[in-house]
């Protein structure tokens, strides 16, 4: 796998019309210091635009409306990074139930 | 006849749920008035408020006596550059000791010593009189929903887009249209008087350090209402962000420049490309010069490519032991640790840096019962445009919250308990809105994606409505975006969705935004003067003569422009 690229898996799930959930893989161009966000942001404007995920907001570690499960460990997206010819997972927050794809239900 | 869509009567109807809007509906929901909280994302995680710093500005005198309400509306008068109504200034000043002390009964957590506010001194400030609240405006709104939520007197509807202001036959406003995203589905309110509290519209710009959902919601819609709007060319600009990514969409965030730079803080400093320090000696300029400042820089061919300076720690006097040190005792870890994952040590690594939209200081024309100009509709917070004026100072915005938002909930409480019926909701009215919303998902020959026009909107005001305008400029901006109305907003087209569409979401803002976009270039055409956070490099001096508001109006679709004397007392 080239080391310029970064490779996405993303749970994608509709409750309402869906028995189970799938994976769909994105490869995207890698860019120093890319969070798990704005790789979100880019495949929505770029690549699929019925992904549903929260978008930005406080964008500073604070807010939590961007939680998620990357490769397994909960975190917040907007300050994740991504190393270069990564591979990562991204699932839903699992503590929170799911509205469709990665967005959750948040208290 | 009886709506297909599920309507929910209430009798006051907020639309907005960051500090003001929360404060707002508190209020409303006493003695029986039912209530209901609109709020686009979630409470605590959407909005303006959740996403502000520290500062909350109340005159307590408490870091040093000198200080009280009359310094405090000093202060705010001159730093505002004499273009905030004084009504409101009073207002503001005298309150937000009481509201400051009815958070902390709510669970908010300010720095104290001996049960005395710990108390700062920002920029325009005469005396220390920041309050400091660690958590930040995350932490304030947290506590602001958890007593909202333990009062159980509001009906609360969170990821939920309102599009559409409802009127009866004499234009008061009846109600409001809105999506619900977890459902995918339609909703009406129906109500006696709706407070808006939406924020501001910083998203209209490219760059900016608030989050993407500040589209200028409420002012849109209030000016299809017909309500006076006010200064709209005012965009506070934060002078100190992180310039991001260029590949990634990341947002500016703003470093709390006082921290940083101050000698009696951490003593950083600031240099253009050069490596030149630029600032002129004694005392921190406020928001306005220091943006004009570092625009000089751009405008001279001294600052870096993407238009930033460097904040440069490892220049301080200070030994790296005694920074540590003075990081902790000042609250200032929160600056480092934000922006730790870029792989930047803020104390020893220089940082580009450039404003962005931070506040928009005009906005829906209030009085000091947060009364707008269309009976029955208030307006609380960020959205309302007459306190400030041109420039403000740090820690009025999240005293503005309060202050106002309890005002507004007041005055709409009382109105709809006075009021015996509720105005007539006309079907045709929502029916038009729906079929407006439902054409976003028909297949157009030519279409265009929200993300698309956005971004287009974007750099047009970046370009010709950005940090240095003109006439010539203005001009073409209101063009372009009087064509994109025209030939683009038919155009969008949105993916076939109906849960959780971000997309929808995108299409309806985007409608906000060319208009809030227009009605702003409009006003800083009017304005032929430089002033605060407006820069005309045709018109460079403040002008005395223009120490009057810009006033918007609907007047049958066209906009009307016209002028109006500040609020002075005595």
């Amino acid at each position: 796998m080239e080391t310029d690229h970064i490779k996405v898996k993303i749970f994608r799930f509709n409750p309402a019309a869906q028995q189970e959930p799938r994976f769909d893989e994105f490869m995207l161009p890698y860019a120093p210091g890319v969070t798990i966000l704005g790789i979100l942001r880019y495949i929505y404007e770029n690549l699929d635009r019925t992904l549903a995920f929260r978008n930005y907001h406080c964008g500073a570690s604070v807010c939590g409306c961007c939680l998620v499960a990357v490769n397994g460990k909960r975190t917040k997206a907007c300050n994740t990074t991504v190393k270069p010819g990564a591979t990562v997972v991204l699932e839903p927050y699992d503590r929170a139930k799911v509205i469709r794809d990665l967005a959750v239900e948040l208290d | 006849m009886p709506l297909k869509y599920e309507t929910t009567p209430t009798d006051v109807l907020v639309i907005g749920g960051g500090g003001a809007g929360v404060r707002a509906a508190i209020e409303a929901g006493q003695h029986g008035v039912s209530v209901a909280l609109v709020n686009k994302g979630i409470i605590s995680r959407s909005g303006l408020t959740a996403m502000a710093g520290s500062s909350y500005q109340a005159a307590f005198g408490n870091s040093d006596p000198r200080d009280d309400v009359q310094v405090h509306f000093k202060d705010t008068v001159r730093e505002g550059r004499y273009l905030g109504d004084e009504n409101l200034i009073q207002t503001l000043t005298q309150e937000a000791m009481d509201r400051a002390v009815e958070l902390e009964t709510y669970g908010v957590r300010f720095i104290k010593e001996n049960g005395r506010f710990v108390q700062v001194r920002h920029p325009g400030q005469t005396y220390p009189r920041i309050n400091q609240i660690p958590g930040r405006g995350y932490q304030m709104m947290a506590a602001l929903k958890s007593e909202l939520v333990r009062r159980q007197a509001v009906k609360i509807f969170e990821d939920c887009l309102v599009s559409k202001i409802l009127t009866d036959p004499n234009g008061r406003p009846a109600g409001v249209v809105a999506f619900r995203q977890r459902e995918g589905r339609f909703h009406v309110f129906h109500c006696k008087a709706i407070i808006v509290a939406t924020g501001g519209y910083e998203e209209v710009w490219a760059k900016t350090d608030t989050a993407p959902d500040s589209t200028g919601d409420g002012l849109a819609l209030a000016f299809e209402l017909g309500a006076d709007l006010v200064d709209l060319e005012m965009m506070l600009y934060y002078p100190i962000t992180v310039v991001g990514s260029s590949i990634f969409p990341s947002m500016h965030q703003a470093l709390q420049y006082e921290l940083l730079l101050d000698e009696d803080c951490l003593g950083g400093k600031l240099l253009n490309a050069r490596g030149e320090e630029f600032l002129p000696p004694g005392k921190l300029p406020g928001r306005d010069v220091l943006t004009q400042l570092i625009v000089k820089e751009q405008v001279e061919g001294r600052a870096t490519e993407r238009g930033g300076v460097y904040i440069d720690l490892s220049k301080s006097p200070l030994s790296r032991k005694k920074m540590e040190n003075r990081i902790e005792k000042i609250g200032a870890r929160v600056q480092f640790n934000r922006i730790k994952y870029l792989g930047v040590d803020l104390a020893k690594d220089p940082i580009e840096v450039a404003p962005a939209c931070h506040y928009g200081l005009g906005g829906i024309r209030i009085n000091e019962r947060a009364e707008t100009s269309v009976p029955g509709f208030y307006a609380a917070g960020e959205v309302s445009g007459n306190l400030h004026g041109a420039n403000r100072i740090s820690g009025n915005a999240l005293a503005e919250t309060q202050v106002f938002g309890r005002r507004a909930g007041e005055g709409a409480r009382r109105e709809a308990n006075a009021a015996k019926n509720f105005p007539a909701l006309r079907l045709e009215q929502v029916k038009e809105e729906v079929r407006r919303v439902k054409n976003f998902f028909e297949k157009k020959s030519d279409p265009v994606r929200p993300v698309f026009l956005r971004k287009k909107i974007q750099k047009i005001m970046e370009e010709k409505v950005g940090l240095r305008r003109n006439d010539q400029g203005l001009r073409e901006a209101i063009d372009s975006l009087k064509d994109m109305k025209r030939q683009d907003l038919p155009r969008l087209q949105v993916t076939n969705v109906g849960i959780f569409n971000y997309e929808l979401q995108d299409a309806i803002e985007v409608g906000f935004m060319v208009q809030v976009a227009e009605l702003v270039a409009k006003a800083a055409q009017l304005r032929t003067e430089s002033r605060g956070h407006h820069f005309r490099s045709d018109y460079p001096e403040e002008d005395d003569a223009w120490m009057k508001h810009t006033i918007l109006q609907n007047c049958g679709g066209e906009i009307s422009c016209t002028c109006a004397p500040v609020v002075r007392l005595g």
